[in-house]
């Protein structure tokens, strides 16, 4: 099985990260950052990093990496 | 003849059929695998027996991965042929997710290609983290062939439904916008001046609400034309529904080009 891992790049925000964060202070915690990764698990002997170019990142605002 | 192009989860597509139709110009729904030869073939249709493409709001394939991606990516098993039918001077227009649609599919911006193989664009994630849905004002700053009968800088209100609407790009991309002349509509306050939250709704880049590319015939917007096509439809009391002049466009150009 292979795995993709999809995150924002920096300076992109990530609103869901943002408020993830504001939602753990909230509970009184002492969180500096949030960063959410999206990780796909594939199994294929198909060209992996085709696909993901093709279908599972936006370059704009996503990096990636496949293990 | 105009195809709203439909796939599993689109659901706008009733709203733009009605326009066209209202506007007595003809109209039929298509679904997308009409089109890509995956239909049966007595169903098959061919792009070309349209003079344009409206590609409606919803949540295609629900919204997975990212908005507008697999409607994007399935699309673009027909890159050669919409091609040529950007190049006709043909039309493609998408509205919310149908702009989401175009921008994945690398048929917006048009600046490097008519159609690029990765996204130059991407309508991500409000900055709010929430689903906005309200009337918002748009000014109409250039115009393009769906834009014609609006009045350069002329204030509209068209309602927003959207989760995923946040207008990003390279700054070469954005000068060459720029440039261009293809940023049509932006996202102002009531007196028409550039404003943050909740005004830009999205925390979209230099409030960017609308586009289209070079020539003018392949188009995409967040805001919603076809929920105010009858002024009733309108918060304020209005002669005419500031989303009929849209489709108004589009008609006289398709007629023009014939």
């Amino acid at each position: 099985m292979t795995k993709v891992y999809v995150k924002y790049k920096d300076g992109i925000i990530d609103p869901e990260a943002e408020n993830t964060k504001k939602a753990l202070k909230m509970l009184g915690y002492d969180v500096k950052n949030v960063r959410i990764w999206k990780v796909y698990e594939i199994e294929t002997e198909d060209n992996i990093k085709e696909m993901v170019e093709r279908l599972l990142v936006n370059p704009v605002i996503h990096e990636y990496k496949i293990e | 003849m105009i195809a709203i192009l439909r796939m599993e989860g689109t659901n706008n597509e009733e709203d733009i059929y009605n326009a066209f139709a209202a506007l007595k110009y003809p109209v039929e729904m298509v679904h997308l695998k009409q089109f890509t030869g995956e239909a049966k073939k007595e169903l098959e249709k061919s792009i070309f027996d349209y003079d344009g493409i409206m590609i409606p709001g919803g949540f295609s394939a629900g919204d997975y991965i990212r908005a507008g991606a697999i409607f994007g990516a399935r699309l673009k098993k027909i890159s050669k042929e919409l091609k040529e039918f950007v190049r006709e001077g043909r039309i493609i227009g998408g509205i919310c997710n149908g702009f989401q649609v175009l921008t994945e599919a690398g048929l917006l911006p048009g600046i490097d290609d008519v159609i690029v193989s990765k996204p130059q664009i991407s309508l991500g994630v409000n900055d709010s983290g929430r689903f906005e849905c309200r009337h918002i004002f748009l000014k109409h700053e250039n115009k393009c062939f769906f834009t014609e009968k609006y009045e350069k800088n002329e204030i509209l209100q068209v309602p927003i439904a959207h989760a995923e609407g946040k207008f990003i790009t390279s700054k070469r991309i954005l000068e060459k916008l720029k440039e261009n002349g293809q940023i049509i509509f932006r996202y102002v306050n009531r007196n028409g001046e550039y404003a943050g939250y909740p005004f830009n709704p999205n925390g979209s880049m230099e409030n960017i609400a609308g586009i289209s590319n070079p020539e003018g015939n392949v188009f995409g917007m967040m805001p919603h034309p076809e929920r105010v096509f009858y002024p009733y439809l309108h918060q304020e009391k209005k002669k005419t529904g500031d989303g009929r002049r849209f489709f108004e466009s589009i008609i006289e150009y398709l007629r023009r080009r014939i």
